[in-house]
């Protein structure tokens, strides 16, 4: 719905208050890309929705980051290798290690083929060790909770200890069948830290993150990362870690697009170190949104009591949602949140004028007047899932 | 007098406005394409009990939707925004209280946190006057992650893992981090949901074989959660760590805490009749 002339004009006689945000626009204006309407059904109705929010309440909407510390890392190999032994780096006493079978959607015989736990040996600078498992998991366990297909785990015997083993299957695999390897290193002082100050970012940009591999809280000197990026696709895409001032700065490939709804690229690390002679390994992730700027709103406000005059370019069609934090005024002339207000629309390309439209009945209950203001505003399309701005 | 006739007026209205209340309850399941869910993910002994908290036994109805799918998706929210919306019609219910289970209450999240994406949210956020929410899966689960190890597709060959789900996809840690941040209501610094969303936390797996509680909704389960353990935090119900669960709106209580025997709820029995669960819901709602 447009916002005619005249009933802009109504409103733009009632007391205005033009807000300047102050914080900077999370991500940052480009050029808006004209791109199809999606197939997918998608709401058509204007609708407007205003809840009640407690004053003292923190509205955590601006630029957030993530961070994630990981303690495993996994691996892929053959039933071949399997079959032959391959080499393990461990860490950390009693080490849990699960083994899935991988399925492949262009050859049905590899479905089902999971490891028996009795048949995993373990070696040791080529002894083989009697009892090196305190606990073995059969597929069969593991299937009653649905929660690892076509696996098998066996966790180590305390008195097993570090350093570097040979893992061996001792019945006979298909060669070319593949297996992912985790190895859990649950409470391990080694860990791999990844941080990112944004999981938010427009087509072209670059992602910045830390990764930082750590012995307690003392980094290690000399740990080796390398990344990838996963596509919502799950397409694997190789990229360097380009070192920058606040750690890796990486490059998203132009060539991807992210063809699923609200699906979300990840950048994998994998790193190892050394410490006191011993070889650690780590893999690590972070998530992150990739959008197409395909709208954008100004930055200047027009509030009034009815609700808040926003300009919008639309450059794709689609439906896209506004929403604020409505502040009103009280007796000490203070601004108070007291409101989540949002609006949403479907529209077409072009240049358009809309309300976000404030809920009477919640700005009467609140006590609040005049004059009201917004802050935290959100453009995001809905259409796309996506969040075009914050400001 | 004035106080008195104040009082009275109060009362009657309180006392008109709870007869016209009329209170309905719906059972929201977890990940997966259910189809029975009452027979399948509920069972009929937890159903029956809990439903006799309603004045209206009969005002009940237990969701049947694909929540194997993204919580966005037409066949999540928007299957389980029209079976509420067929309920709260059919049976005129102007007070909705929705008992969830799991990833049950990310999708019940998703309508609640968003009531401009489909024109059905409104009316059903605007009759929810609380959500029950068991083991929530708010924040993710580590694995989920696991899980998904692996599940790269490369140039000639398709390989996966199974489980493989779009809702398993979803409940990565990383990946629910985003969704809180953006799309989601109720979490740490973020705006609250506008109904209450409190949770019953399970924090611990009882999988000893000599003691008869760990049979309570299946010996065969625990022994699988307490294996999942490997991934978790010290505080976990086998799939979720407590962190997740206490990761949106408010902690109703952690297990022990209200439990026959102070019993641990695992992930599987937070949604069966064990250690007097069921009694505890029934008398909230």
């Amino acid at each position: 719905m447009k916002l005619t002339k005249l009933s802009f004009m109504v409103l733009s006689t009632l007391p205005l208050l033009i807000t300047n945000p102050s914080q900077a626009k999370s991500l940052p204006m480009t050029e808006l890309v004209n791109i199809d309407a999606p197939q997918h059904m998608v709401e058509q109705k204007t609708i407007h929705f205003s809840q009640a929010i407690q004053a003292n309440g923190k509205f955590l909407t601006a630029k957030q980051g993530y961070e994630s510390s990981s303690d495993e890392y996994w691996f892929e190999v053959t039933g071949a290798q399997l079959n032959k032994g391959v080499n393990l780096d461990i860490s950390q006493a009693e080490a849990l290690i699960r083994l899935s079978g991988k399925t492949s959607a262009d050859n049905r015989e590899f479905d089902n083929n999971t490891i028996d736990p009795s048949n995993i040996e373990l070696f040791k600078s080529n002894h083989k060790l009697t009892t090196p498992f305190q606990q073995t998991v059969s597929q069969q366990q593991l299937a009653t909770a649905n929660i690892f297909p076509n696996s098998s785990a066996v966790k180590l015997d305390k008195a097993v200890g570090n350093g570097q083993f040979k893992l061996l299957v001792n019945e006979k695999l298909m060669p070319g069948q593949r297996f992912v390897i985790n190895v859990k290193e649950k409470n391990s002082p080694h860990k791999l830290h990844l941080s990112t100050p944004s999981m938010n970012y427009l087509s072209g940009q670059q992602v910045d993150i830390k990764a930082e591999f750590k012995h307690n809280d003392a980094v290690l000197a000399f740990a080796k990362h390398q990344g990838f990026i996963k596509t919502p696709s799950g397409v694997k895409h190789p990229v360097k870690l380009i070192t920058s001032p606040s750690g890796f700065r990486v490059e998203i490939p132009g060539d991807i697009a992210n063809e699923k709804r609200g699906q979300l690229y990840e950048l994998h690390v994998e790193s190892q170190a050394v410490d006191k002679a011993l070889n650690i390994r780590r893999n690590g992730k972070i998530a992150f949104a990739v959008a197409k700027p395909t709208a954008a709103m100004e930055d200047n406000v027009a509030v009034e009591s009815t609700g808040a005059n926003i300009n919008l370019t639309v450059a794709s069609e689609g439906r896209y949602e506004i929403s604020g934090i409505v502040y009103g005024t009280n007796k000490q002339g203070r601004f108070v949140p007291f409101m989540l207000s949002r609006s949403a629309y479907y529209l077409p390309a072009g240049e358009h004028q809309l309300p976000l439209v404030f809920d009477q009945s919640i700005i009467t209950s609140s006590g609040l007047t005049a004059p009201f203001n917004v802050k935290n505003l959100r453009l995001m399309d809905q259409s796309r899932m996506a969040l075009l701005q914050q400001m | 007098m004035k106080k008195t006739l104040t009082a009275f007026i109060l009362v009657y209205i309180s006392f008109i406005t709870s007869s016209y209340a009329n209170q309905g309850l719906a059972f929201i399941h977890g990940t997966g394409k259910q189809t029975d869910a009452y027979n399948d993910y509920w069972t009929g002994g937890f159903v029956n009990s809990v439903k006799q908290g309603l004045t209206n036994t009969n005002n009940y109805t237990v969701i049947n939707c694909d929540f194997d799918q993204f919580m966005w998706d037409t066949e999540a929210a928007g299957c389980l925004a029209q079976q509420l919306t067929d309920f709260i019609n059919n049976k005129n219910i102007t007070e909705l209280v929705m008992l969830t289970h799991s990833n049950g209450g990310n999708i019940v999240r998703w309508i609640l946190s968003n009531p401009t994406w489909d024109s059905r949210f409104p009316n059903i956020i605007n009759r929810t006057t609380k959500v029950i929410a068991l083991a929530p899966s708010s924040l993710g689960t580590p694995l989920a992650d696991a899980v998904k190890q692996g599940n790269i597709f490369e140039s000639t060959l398709g390989w996966i893992l199974g489980y493989d789900s779009d809702a398993v996809t979803q409940q990565q840690v990383s990946w629910m981090a985003y969704y809180n941040q953006n799309w989601l209501l109720g979490s740490a610094s973020r705006p609250a949901l506008p109904s209450e969303f409190k949770a019953v936390v399970g924090s611990d797996v009882d999988s000893a074989f000599w003691d008869g509680d760990s049979y309570c909704a299946g010996y065969q389960y625990q022994v699988a959660l307490e294996t999942t353990q490997n991934w978790l935090d010290s505080c976990s119900d086998g799939f979720l760590n407590c962190s997740s669960q206490s990761g949106a709106g408010s902690v109703w209580f952690k297990d022990k805490q209200r439990t026959n025997g102070s019993e641990p709820l695992s992930h599987q029995q937070s949604r069966r009749d064990c250690f007097n669960l069921d009694v505890i819901l029934r008398n909230d709602i």
